[in-house]
């Protein structure tokens, strides 16, 4: 590698390069080519660096050959041109180190031969070159921004972070080391300062090549909304819990399919054993508490399993079974051979809860009593329904009634008294009122837009 | 221009580079190399090399992505955290020896951060091995004292860390609308 120590970088002015090599230069300038390079205008330029594949590159460049400054030509081809040199792409952080050299040498070659006679451009100034070794020496060209050719800028899909695990320490996967040995002091802002500035690509301003993400089909507004009255219902807000309409809102669990799934569970998860439900109808429910899993003979997601769920259920008509090893085999065999119906065992509580409830309460809920989040639930594995994400993030901040958590977000009071049935029954809400506190932290007000278009396009599917 | 900043952090092999590319606009790049090019003469431990991704919502807004590389330290974040930064990201892999080591680890880390701002745990590998399960990650974060979103995910997919965005935004601030 080659260093020039006392008179800083080289100075360099960007002729016509094309946006993907361009990127590239001023990556590597802004980062590790800090000290070697600097880019500046065509007039203080010792040097100028031209794409050769770009259009008009040609032109350009012979324009300014009259300034006699030395020319950096990039291309994937090689170019021969008198007072250039070229470096091949895709580029790499050894060609463009030992292009500083390259250049030098090229200005003292053209100083010698116009000597005695002066060149019309001032000539660079002289400067001390220091040939370090190089740490890791290899025959190939080190590619520093990926393997590929374009479009494969920075070399993603070259994994190149493996090579780094020699040198950093990292957590052990093999010792049993003691916690204080890999407890990393507490850092406090304070320290910034004395910490080596570190080089954040926020600031370097980059460009770079865009992502195509395929869209997802968005399931049909209407569907999602039918499907949302199967697991909220559709009730009106009541204003006022003495409203004699409250009755209305609530059911006794212990008619409905849900009570046998929970036994079912308790059984399974006390046995540790997979545990057969056996459904009006035929159907079955095979829970698995080992690999926290279910499987369902009906989908989820099917009207019959949503009346199922919804209407009471006869004595006798549900049993729990837990099967023989033999039996067990052949349930995990159809399974297996079923994967659509395997669900998480969390998210067949959820929806069974939700298909029961419809927006109602358990009776035996005290809709007076502040309550508060203590597990946030998987929601990347269940099923979601309007509002559930805020509703979670601000029970787990702020102790609240049904009530009160529905006004402060101003939303249906259905989806919250949803999502309390649903936790609830997987037992994620603080029931100790002594542990109850705010954890609420002062909100960004000024981030709710950002927070808010970030949401969106993330949402969106990638969408802009 | 407003930058504003997502930090994804957890042991190697977690899957933050995965989560990166989930949901960037460009291809994430990799400091990597540059770096260490900058520091092949100094002391290793200064050798930062980062994923880094980006969102962009518009010509005057940026949210940045960053992986931070497998150190023991992450003094060096402080710089890149205190401009901007609002929340933390941590990922942990489910198939590793002992993934809680690694929550108290990271959590310990990036304390005062999180403290200030948020932090959501995804949990992934989960589709490779089943235990340690949720309960046992919600336990071990009630143990920390610390209430935050966690949820299993897929690196590789984009509605996986969709999810846990929302979640992070929403933990900062619930009155957001979308
Ligand atoms: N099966 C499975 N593979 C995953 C999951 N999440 C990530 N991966 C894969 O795990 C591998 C490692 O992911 P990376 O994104 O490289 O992990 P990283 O945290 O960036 O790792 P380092 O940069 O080495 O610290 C990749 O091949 C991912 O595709 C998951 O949930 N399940
Ligand atoms: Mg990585």
């Amino acid at each position: 590698m080659l260093k020039h120590s006392k008179t800083g970088p080289l100075k360099v002015a960007l002729l016509s390069v094309g946006p993907h090599n361009r990127a590239i230069l001023e990556f590597f300038f802004a980062g590790a080519g800090r000290s070697l390079f600097k880019t500046v205008s065509i007039p203080e330029a010792e040097a100028l660096i031209v794409d050769y594949d770009h259009v008009g590159a040609k032109d350009e460049w012979e324009q300014q050959s009259n300034t006699h400054k030395p020319g950096i030509v990039l291309s994937v081809h090689p170019v021969e041109l008198s007072n250039t040199i070229w470096l091949p792409k895709p580029l790499t952080s050894k060609a463009l180190t030992e292009a500083v050299g390259r250049v030098y040498a090229l200005a003292s070659a053209a100083e010698a031969a116009a000597a005695p006679a002066p060149v019309a451009a001032e000539p660079p100034p002289k400067r001390e070159v220091v040939r370090e070794e190089p740490v890791v020496s290899s025959s190939a060209p080190q590619q520093l921004f990926g393997g590929g050719s374009f479009p494969q800028p920075f070399g993603v899909s070259a994994k190149p972070a493996r090579k780094l695990r020699s040198l950093v320490i990292d957590l052990s996967d093999e010792d049993d080391e003691d916690d204080s040995s890999l407890v990393a002091k507490p850092v406090a802002p304070e320290v910034a300062a004395e910490v080596e500035k570190v080089f954040d690509p926020a600031e370097a301003n980059i460009s770079m090549e865009e992502v195509a993400r395929t869209v997802e089909p968005e399931v049909p507004p209407e569907v999602a909304e039918q499907r949302w009255r199967e697991l909220c219902g559709d009730r009106e807000d009541i204003d006022d819990p003495s409203d004699r309409r409250m009755d209305a809102i609530f059911f006794t669990p212990e008619n409905y399919l849900l009570s046998n799934v929970l036994e079912a569970v308790r059984l399974a998860r006390q046995s540790n054993q997979s545990v057969q439900l056996k459904l009006p109808g035929g159907g079955y429910a095979l829970l698995m508490p080992d690999m926290s899993q279910a499987y369902c003979t009906l989908d989820t997601r099917a009207d019959e399993f949503a009346m199922l769920c919804n209407n009471p259920v006869q004595t006798g008509q549900v049993a729990l079974h837990i099967p023989s090893s033999t039996e067990l085999l052949q349930l995990e065999e159809e399974a297996r051979d079923h994967a659509g119906g395997i669900l998480d065992l969390e998210a067949f509580i959820w929806v069974v809860s939700l298909l029961t409830a419809q927006g109602r309460l358990s009776r035996n809920v005290d809709v007076n009593k502040r309550i508060a989040l203590k597990h946030w639930p998987n929601m990347t594995r269940l099923e979601q329904f309007p509002q559930v994400m805020r509703i979670a993030a601000l029970w787990s901040q702020r102790p609240g009634t049904l009530f009160e958590i529905a006004k402060a977000l101003d939303i249906p009071q259905r989806y919250v008294f949803s999502f309390y049935t649903a936790a609830s029954t997987l037992n994620l809400f603080e029931l100790d009122q002594t542990k109850l506190k705010s954890r609420e932290k002062e909100k960004p007000q000024e981030s709710r837009g950002l927070f808010a278009r970030l949401l969106k396009r993330l949402l969106g599917g990638g969408k802009k | 221009m407003i930058n504003r900043k997502i930090i994804f952090t957890g042991p190697v092999g977690a899957g933050k580079t995965t989560a990166i590319a989930a949901i960037s606009d460009i291809k994430p790049i990799t400091t990597d190399e540059y770096a260490s090019d900058m520091t092949k003469s100094r002391k290793p431990q200064t050798t930062v090399a980062m994923d880094y991704g980006l969102i962009r919502l518009s010509d005057k807004e940026r949210v940045h992505l960053y992986g931070t590389p497998g150190q023991e330290r992450f003094d060096f974040m402080w710089d890149i955290l205190t401009k901007g930064g609002i929340g933390l990201v941590l990922l942990l892999d489910n198939t590793r020896k002992d993934p809680f080591q690694d929550m108290r680890f990271y959590t310990n880390a990036f304390r005062d951060f999180i403290e200030k701002q948020q932090m959501v745990v995804g949990v992934t590998r989960m589709d490779l091995q089943h235990k340690p399960g949720l309960a046992d990650y919600r336990q071990c974060l009630e143990s920390l004292s610390l209430p935050s979103p966690i949820f299993e995910i897929d690196a590789r997919s984009h509605k996986d860390v969709t999810m846990l965005i929302q979640a992070l935004l929403f933990s900062l601030d619930p009155g957001v609308t979308n």
